[in-house]
């Protein structure tokens, strides 16, 4: 065949329309990533929850995108952080632009005061935000689709108050909180919990953010005659920090302390000051299903060091698990089915446990009593809500 | 009109086409954000650059204004405006009642006793459940409404943030260039000359130190209308320090270097945000060396450049920093 003009143009409108044919067929095969928003608290004096809260989700992310199928149809996650710092408008900030960057669901700081700071924009966005934050509020700030994969407050202080009185046989019980949201919201729970027993504490101390000294604190429940101290604290390093002062100045009543006493990085700080001391927690190792077994030792060899499951790592790694499993049934990330599916979501096994969602978007029902002992949490008892 | 006076015309007018030009959210709330912390640096600068005087409560009167605005319309009901105007009040109240003992202290000292006052205040914030919610914060704050607009997006807020920092910078100028200014001017060079030429210093002292309390009311009012949150933990001692940082990197003694201050370091930590976690390593070190080359902040170092530019040749590279060293 020549190569006249005519069989030119024939030539180069066939290759052109081929590949005009096969370009989006080349193009597609690259299937599109699944965007999934994360806003740990990566710097500031919780930047220790933050980092958690990164590998975490980092570990649950690598794992499914080893997946031959990935999330579905070979559509992998693609996680974009920001950074919530340790203040309400920096995480505000952060989710304002994160919501720009074409996201199908958030898992938001653990920090409850920032997520209730964030609430306002979350309201006109219909997508599912998957919070770690304890306080009860959180889901009864009428954001759709919010989900808390940890046991509330009212789970946990629930607990502790029991625990103290009715285990304990304690008559006269102190308090000792941190005064951000976390720690006063935590300690009005306690305090509701004493009513309904006819009892009021004894003392009810509250430190504030950053302190390092808690001798007034300390000395003031010791005066009170109190025969059981419950603690509410978040940061793990501030909770290490008073058991230490707590011994020093011969405190021997029971201490029965909220999750962040059982965290891997407190006790590790404590040391044998943590001794004896129990806490209520989402999870105790070495009383785990298969998944969490599965995760430990994931991560440990992933990051070489343990997590800290119920605060930082667990919860984050469930979240992107549960919502990795809601896309794969339903092959769709649309979002507002996505909140339907997990308002509906019943018997998902997770680190933490079994997941079932109530009318508020409450997943955990749960909390264990464990004693401290060499670093290690012993399993008590479960009380559940 | 002079070249100086339509230069700024143009910059508010380039300002106020922002919402036009940018729809992201994001970019409005940071630069919203950053209109509203002007507002408290502004007043900042009226105490510590006119008037000499350090104080690290910034944040509890910002608080203030803010609980006062949110309180007043979500438990009275009040439209927003009247609760503005109260929010205001209450913080001047406040600091009129708390630099009345303090103001006769100064330097160092005086430093101490805001920092107590701002430690207090935000335990009162904490602790006042009934008022403030405690540390539940105070939730369903409405948006200001005009006829029949609300201000609830952030492009329209801008403009309410934007009529504020015009109305406040022409404030701080009046009081710069009339006889109060010139009295806190001769207060903060040598307070006792001043003194000793009749300058009744403790009352111009009060006043500037109202005038702070004023400006950050305003400003907490504004936010909690815009973020319809509030919580304690925003209103702490660092953000005080902030406050401080910001006036001291824009220029004290400078109405533009207030604002100035206030937009770069609000949008400075989010220029760094692709350096994740240790971008506040790189954010302390800017503002390190902002504070040792730059002593009279950026306005300072504009001034200098401008006036050896005036002088004759373009400076060369490094001169700003031996200019700010000869003007220290």
């Amino acid at each position: 065949m020549t190569l006249d003009r005519k069989n030119f143009l024939v030539g180069t409108g066939v290759a052109a329309a081929g590949a005009a044919i096969g370009f989006p067929a080349i193009v597609g095969a690259a299937p599109e990533p699944i965007r999934l928003g994360t806003i740990p608290c990566l710097t500031g004096s919780n930047a220790l929850l933050g980092s958690q809260e990164h590998d975490g989700i980092q570990l649950a992310v690598e794992q499914i995108n080893a997946r031959p199928e990935k999330v579905y149809d070979g559509r992998p996650f693609e996680v974009v952080e920001e950074d919530a710092t340790n203040d309400n408008q920096s995480a505000v900030s952060a989710l304002n632009k994160l919501l720009g960057e074409n996201i199908v669901a958030v898992i938001c700081p653990v920090l409850s005061t920032q997520v209730q700071a964030m609430a306002p924009v979350m309201k006109s966005h219909d997508i599912p935000w998957m919070t770690g934050g304890t306080a009860v509020k959180n889901t009864q700030l009428g954001v759709g689709g919010m989900f808390r994969l940890r046991a509330s407050d009212g789970i946990t202080a629930a607990a502790m108050t029991n625990f103290a009185v009715k285990e304990k046989h304690a008559k006269k019980v102190a308090i000792l909180h941190a005064s951000d949201a976390f720690g006063t919201g935590g300690a009005d729970q306690i305090v509701q919990n004493l009513k309904k027993m006819n009892m009021d504490p004894v003392a009810n101390e509250q430190y504030p953010k950053d302190a390092k000294d808690f001798t007034a604190e300390i000395l003031k429940i010791k005066q009170s005659g109190a025969d059981a101290l419950l603690m509410y604290i978040q940061n793990p390093s501030d909770t290490a920090i008073i058991l230490q002062q707590l011994r020093s100045l011969g405190f021997t009543p029971p201490i029965v302390g909220s999750p962040s006493l059982g965290n891997q990085t407190a006790m590790e700080t404590a040391k044998k000051n943590a001794n004896g001391a129990y806490a209520a927690v989402d999870f105790i190792v070495g009383f785990n299903s298969n998944v969490a077994t599965h995760f430990l030792t994931s991560f440990y060899q992933r990051f070489h060091h343990n997590p800290d499951v119920g605060s930082g790592s667990g919860w984050v790694f469930d979240s992107v698990n549960m919502l990795a499993a809601v896309y794969r049934k339903q092959k769709s990330t649309d979002p507002k089915r996505t909140i339907a599916s997990l308002k509906s979501l019943k018997g998902f096994e997770g680190v933490l446990g079994r997941f079932d969602a109530d009318a508020e978007g409450n997943m955990v029902h749960s909390v264990s009593i464990g004693r401290i002992e060499d670093e290690k949490l012993h399993l008590v008892k479960t009380v559940s809500a | 009109m002079n070249r100086r006076v339509l230069a700024l015309i143009v910059l508010i007018v380039a300002v106020a086409l922002i919402p036009a030009v940018v729809h992201s959210d994001y970019i409005l709330t940071l630069c919203v954000t950053a209109g509203i912390y002007a507002i408290v640096v502004m007043g900042l600068g009226i105490l510590l650059g006119f008037t000499g005087q350090m104080s690290l409560a910034q944040a509890a009167f910002f608080g203030i204004g803010a609980y006062t605005s949110g309180w007043l319309t979500t438990h009275l009901g009040w439209p927003v405006w009247p609760a503005m105007a109260c929010a205001m009040a209450m913080s001047a109240l406040v600091a009129l009642a708390v630099g009345y003992p303090c103001l006769r202290l100064s330097g160092h000292y005086l430093a101490l006793a805001t920092i107590g006052f701002g430690i207090i205040a935000q335990l009162v914030l904490i602790n006042w459940k009934d008022v403030t919610n405690g540390s539940d914060g105070m939730t369903g704050i409405p948006a200001p409404v005009i006829g029949p607009w609300t201000f609830e997006h952030y492009n329209s807020y801008f403009y309410i943030v934007l009529v504020a920092v015009l109305a406040c910078a022409y404030v701080a100028w009046r009081i710069k260039t009339t006889r109060v200014g010139r009295a806190l001017e001769a207060i903060r060079e040598n307070e006792i000359a001043a003194r000793a030429t009749g300058i009744d210093a403790t009352r111009y002292k009060i006043i500037a130190f109202v005038f702070a309390g004023a400006y950050a009311g305003l400003a907490g009012s504004l936010l909690a209308h815009t973020t319809k949150f509030l919580s304690p933990d925003s209103y702490s001692f660092d953000q005080s320090v902030v406050f401080l940082v910001m006036l001291i990197v824009g220029g004290s003694s400078s109405i533009g270097g207030a604002i100035l201050g206030a937009v770069l370091l609000e949008f400075l930590p989010e220029v760094l945000r692709p350096l994740k976690s240790s971008y506040i390593m790189v954010y302390g070190a800017a503002v390190v060396v902002m504070i040792i080359f730059m002593p009279r902040g950026l306005v300072g170092l504009f001034e200098s450049l401008r006036a050896r530019w005036r002088r004759g040749a373009p400076p060369p590279l490094g001169a700003a920093a031996a200019a700010e060293a000869e003007a220290a």
